[in-house]
């Protein structure tokens, strides 16, 4: 491949920079998505950067079962972000519904509404799990990219 | 218990309707079993003269036969006072105590949307918790209704 | 000034959680406000009916991931007191030490997102950072960081050993004097004060009214 696109494609595995979005969570992922990014686990060595907004972001994490007001705000923040874009699911509730899947406001998993990449279960996730998750998700990048 | 058993004589020395309705659960809960005949005035009472001034919830249940709303007052000390009222299931209709309390305006949202209980004196205002597009005369928790899969 | 309404959505990077706020401001000053909640509605009330009693000891703890154990802690005692159950002794200490363990770092949590949302993010990586001890302690105890399935009807799921003990009381010392560090930093230090002091006020006879 040319050399601009070798360049980029090393910048995205190398710095993939993160949106945290919740879809109606007990907030336990939440929290241990921010966790993770404190000194004692430390997800800033790969460097990954929490940024605000969609239109910055490469990755985005989703924690929690998607309520009835939260679906289409979840595919309109998916829409706004730049591609190539990444879906990770936080959680066994956004996996798939975990212990609310059949309750009347809540539909299934995220999978439901956007196409996701990564699936990292718990209840909540550890931070360990996530960090494992993450790398997971770059190596299949940095394999599919060669 | 000293406090409490003064709250009940003070309720029931006022309130002649209530003789046998006062009832103390446990240390710092206070139960009024059935308070739908004066209401009004038990919750002023309760509110201006006895220190009961905090709102803290108002719950909602559905027991099959009727409604049965109960208020949840506390004291600054931590002694709650808990007042209860029903009504039928079909046509159930309470006046808002908003004027008096305007923190209630949250739950009596939640009882309209959740029981579909009308209330007398609740102006227009968003829906809470259900969302805009829920079908109107849904309400999910009546002991009737059931999830359409 | 002219006024500018500003959506404050269910996405934001202040946000931990969706809620819907459209706040009206003229300057830096709020003219008007409204709130548009229920982003998170499972529908949990509905749902305890359809399960069984023990079912529902681990659906109520996960109402709320950071203060799971009193959510579970007031069913728990709410069947109880129907069922006419009274509680060993030692249980009922035992649920004590692990709800007075989960204040201490939930309040260390709101510590350190009150200075992010600041701008203060040192103030975050140092209070997350000695929240990890609580965390430690609990995982020790009772097998999870979070959403730990201590309680049951009738008392608790495991006992306190002597060694786990003497691992408490240790932690507890180390985590006193930072704490009375971050109290010091919180009041005294000049850069929380500039920007907090005057910010936000609502006057005494306001606040009386609208506790009703």
């Amino acid at each position: 491949m040319s050399i601009v696109k070798k360049i980029v494609t090393w910048a995205r595995i190398k710095s993939p920079w993160v949106l945290h979005f919740n879809t109606g969570a007990c907030n336990a992922c939440d929290i241990e998505i921010v966790a993770s990014l404190t000194p004692r686990f430390d997800l800033e060595r790969f460097g990954v950067l929490l940024k605000g907004t969609p239109r910055h972001a490469d990755i985005i994490l989703c924690s929690g079962p998607v309520t009835k007001q939260t679906k289409d705000r979840l595919k309109r923040v998916y829409d706004q972000m730049p591609e190539p874009k990444f879906v990770v699911a936080v959680g066994t509730c956004s996996c798939s519904g975990g212990v609310f899947h059949d309750c009347y406001n809540v539909e299934s998993g995220i999978d439901a509404v956007i196409p996701v990449s990564a699936y990292i279960p718990g209840c909540p996730a550890s931070p360990k799990a996530i960090i494992d998750g993450v790398v997971k998700l770059l190596q299949s990048l940095e394999e599919s990219e060669k | 218990m000293k406090n409490e058993e003064s709250v009940k004589e003070a309720l029931i020395k006022k309130f002649g309707s209530l003789e046998n309705l006062v009832r103390i659960q446990r240390e710092r809960r206070i139960f009024i079993d059935d308070a739908s005949q004066d209401f009004d005035r038990i919750l002023d009472f309760a509110s201006e003269e006895l220190g009961f001034s905090v709102l803290c919830a108002i719950t909602g249940l559905d027991d099959g036969n009727r409604y049965e709303f109960i208020y949840h007052m506390a004291r600054p000390k931590g002694e709650m006072l808990n007042i209860k009222i029903y009504t039928p299931r079909d046509g159930s209709r309470i006046k808002t105590i908003t004027d008096k309390f305007p923190g209630a305006e949250i739950f009596e949202r939640e009882l309209t949307d959740l029981l579909g209980v009308k209330i007398d004196g609740l102006g227009e205002g968003n829906r809470y918790p259900l969302s805009d597009d829920w079908p109107k005369g849904e309400y999910p928790l009546r002991k009737d209704w059931k999830k359409k899969t | 000034m002219r006024k500018v309404v500003i959506p404050i959505g269910p996405q934001h990077p202040a946000l931990k959680e969706p809620e819907s706020f459209s706040v009206t401001l003229s300057g830096e000053r709020i003219m008007a406000f409204s709130a548009r909640l229920g982003y998170n509605h499972r529908g949990i009330e509905k749902a305890c009916e359809d399960r069984s009693y023990t079912q529902n000891v681990y659906l109520t703890e996960r109402i709320c991931g950071i203060c799971s154990h009193a959510h579970s802690t007031a069913f728990v005692q709410a069947v109880e007191e129907i069922a006419g159950i009274k509680i060993p002794d030692r249980a009922s200490y035992i649920r004590t030490i692990i709800s007075e363990l989960e204040r201490i770092h939930s309040h260390l949590l709101w510590l350190g997102v009150a200075g992010h949302e600041i701008g203060f993010d040192t103030l975050l990586m140092y209070t997350w950072r000695d929240r990890e001890i609580v965390m430690d302690i609990l995982a020790q105890i009772t097998g999870n960081r979070v959403n730990y399935g201590m309680n049951t009807i009738g008392g608790v799921r495991r006992d306190i050993s002597e060694d786990q003990k003497k691992n408490i009381l240790t932690a507890m010392d180390k985590l006193e004097e930072r704490t009375l560090y971050y109290i010091t930093v919180a009041t005294s230090e000049r850069t929380v004060i500039e920007r907090l002091s005057g910010v936000g006020v609502l006057p005494h006879n306001d606040a009386v009214r609208l506790e009703r």
